[in-house]
């Protein structure tokens, strides 16, 4: 059996957690880390530098607790704090020359991928194996090509499954423009992924 | 030249939209050659997409974070342990202040917090009900109580019992099968569409014997199309949970290995959402809890405190759902009662004859039609017997009859926005209810 916060909604963890419960905080990160961590995955393609940014996310949490509304989403909240992080390191990159992620430009040609991500795709034969590498590839570089904003849409809709309405809300933009960057961005994929990709 | 309606294309393929908006740009596509061939090609990078991979995170992370937390906001390790006393006790309740003792005693015998707290039944559902007009006051199980669930053992026998039975085809079922494409699926007008359609067509032939063909490529189709976080498909939670609970049924009757992975790790996802209350409202909710239902009648006994857990929350605010979701959300909540009160159950569910499904067998009525209310309130009425029952069902069955065609389908009018696939499907879902879904008090 569960302790009592993983039976809790996200709303009772964080009063839970502003009344000094870290077992309220430790089951949050359990809830959300996955999603979280993919996230940052899919915006840098590195692994630890995704876990790097998730864990930032849930201490930046705490100290934005202040400004959380009770009625709204904390999914949304969350991805909020993780969208402007995400800004703030790729605008520290652009100033300092730093990388986006600790391990950037070893991973996304996959040689950088760790044997516990090779075990995770349990893949049955080296044919699929490269297959399926050779597949993740080309979205990868797809999905780079993408300008930043376009990127974020097409990773929290199609990755986290958002609405279009909670997406807005994150970025800052009303629905329709979600509806457009989304448009603007499959129409690219789609000229980008070759017959053999999609199929 | 582009089509101003292909700017919905991607919004359509997500499922946003209201049904209304929704129906008018299946309309369109139906007819727009340019449209209709920029949505092939967008649903195939959406299903692209939707093979990216993922990551888990590392077993230490959640450590790690702790760790990190604590070192910046060290007051909470310092935490005095009476305030887990204090939880404790309102968490059992008042009633259980002697325990709350005896736990402050054990307490400090034992070295972990999570050692302590996994010994304390779950919190009562923090909401009470009384502001629904139209809610029925059944007492809500304040824990996981395995003596209520004992008494829920003879219905859920009978519930697998009527998932593992075997039935003869019918004209239905036979236009159905003809269907099938040769990939194993029922194609709809997106790859969404096309798991809602597969999953209720596996779900309506899972008891012919004599389509083990059909279902065992309808299986293999959605095995196909499911990722590695249990979802099948990318599309909607609906169709997620129909074809989960088509590989259930299948899975119970058949043993077929395949049909049980795929269930499993479909019910995993939904119990996941579900896990401290619903995820999904209505109609979505409706599908949810009948898979989370079977899934404990047939064995999964640690899904009844996500039943318990959804309970007290599937009809905050049922009252300002339409008809098909609020009956949905009254089935969903049905579900999650171990040992309901049949009478207070048919009295409280008598507004639902005030409601048809079917409004009349005219042609020119159909567009009134709502099959998922005729689903749901079959689904809601069946197992409680009695007069409500009857009442429902005579002239729902009568009128499904009158409007059969004589290949077995129903026409695709019968219901606006759908295909006759979908109509036919459900329609033959419909009349399968009494024997899919026992009566509570045999």
């Amino acid at each position: 059996m569960k302790d009592i916060w993983s039976q809790k909604d996200d709303a009772a963890l964080l009063a839970a957690i502003q009344d000094g419960e870290l077992g309220a905080f430790t089951a949050l990160v359990g809830r959300h880390q996955r999603s979280l961590i993919n996230f940052f995955y899919h915006l840098c393609w590195d692994r630890q530098g995704a876990e790097d940014l998730a864990q930032e996310v849930f201490l930046r949490v705490y100290s934005h607790l202040n400004t959380y509304e009770p009625q709204a989403k904390f999914t949304t909240f969350l991805f909020r704090i993780a969208r402007n992080l995400w800004i703030d390191r790729m605008r520290s990159a652009a100033v300092h020359g730093k990388p986006l992620s600790l391990q950037q430009g070893q991973s996304a040609g996959g040689e950088g991928r760790t044997l516990q991500d090779r075990v995770a795709s349990r893949v049955p034969s080296p044919v699929e194996i490269l297959a399926r590498e050779e597949q993740q590839d080309a979205l990868r570089r797809a999905i780079d090509q993408l300008p930043d904003e376009q990127k974020a849409v097409v990773i929290l809709s199609e990755i986290q499954g958002m609405k279009y309405q909670d997406i807005g809300e994150i970025l800052g933009v009303p629905v329709g423009t979600v509806k457009s960057r989304m448009h603007t961005a499959m129409d690219k994929l789609k000229d980008l992924l070759s017959v053999a990709e999609l199929s | 030249m582009k089509c101003k309606e292909s700017s919905e294309i991607t919004a359509y393929l997500r499922g946003e939209g209201s049904e209304e908006e929704r129906g008018m740009l299946r309309r369109h596509y139906d007819q727009c050659e340019a449209c209709a061939k920029e949505l092939a090609q967008f649903e195939r990078t959406f299903g692209a997409l939707g093979k990216m991979e993922t990551v888990e995170p590392s077993a230490d992370f959640q450590s790690r974070v702790e760790q990190a937390f604590l070192k910046a906001h060290p007051q909470f390790a310092r935490k005095p342990k009476f305030r887990l006393v204090r939880a404790a006790s309102i968490a059992a309740g008042v009633i259980f202040l002697a325990a709350g003792a005896m736990l402050l005693l054990t307490m400090s015998a034992k070295s972990g917090k999570e050692e302590m707290l996994a010994t304390m039944p779950p919190t009562p559902t923090p909401e009470e009900d009384l502001q629904y007009r139209t809610l029925p006051k059944t007492a809500l199980p304040s824990k996981i109580d395995a003596s209520a669930w004992g008494e829920a053992l003879a219905y859920d026998q009978r519930l697998v019992g009527a998932a593992q039975a075997v039935k003869t085809s019918d004209a239905a079922l036979k236009w159905l099968a003809a269907r099938q494409e040769a990939d194993g699926s029922w194609k709809g007008e997106d790859a969404g569409e096309t798991i809602e359609l597969t999953g209720l067509a596996v779900l309506a032939l899972s008891h012919a014997e004599e389509h083990g063909l059909a279902i065992r490529k309808g299986v293999a189709f959605l095995r196909s199309r499911q990722r590695d976080s249990g979802a099948i498909g990318g599309g909607s939670p609906e169709s997620h949970a129909i074809a989960t609970l088509a590989m259930q049924e299948v899975a119970i009757r058949t043993k077929d290995p395949s049909a049980i992975r795929v269930a499993s790790k479909g019910i995993d996802l939904i119990a996941q959402q579900n896990f401290s209350g619903p995820w999904g409202r209505g109609v979505v909710a409706g599908w949810q809890y009948h898979v989370l239902r079977l899934a404990v009648a047939s064995g999964d006994r640690a899904l009844t405190g996500t039943l318990v857990n959804g309970h007290g929350a599937i009809l905050k605010g049922d009252e300002r759902l339409g008809s098909a979701d609020r009956t949905a959300a009254w089935r969903a909540q049905l579900w999650t009662e171990p040992k309901p009160d049949v009478r207070r159950w048919s009295s409280e569910a008598s507004w639902l004859q005030e409601r048809s499904p079917i409004p009349g067998t005219d042609p020119a009525n159909y567009s009134k039609n709502d099959l998922r209310l005729a689903y749901f309130g079959s689904a809601l009425l069946a197992p409680l017997g009695g007069d409500a029952w009857t009442k429902w069902w005579g002239p729902l069955q009568a009128k499904l009859a009158k409007t059969q065609t004589a290949d077995g389908s129903w026409p695709a009018q019968f219901q606006s926005g759908k295909g006759q696939v979908y109509v036919t499907a459900l329609c033959a879902l419909i009349l399968q209810t009494p024997d899919r879904i026992p009566k509570l008090e045999d």
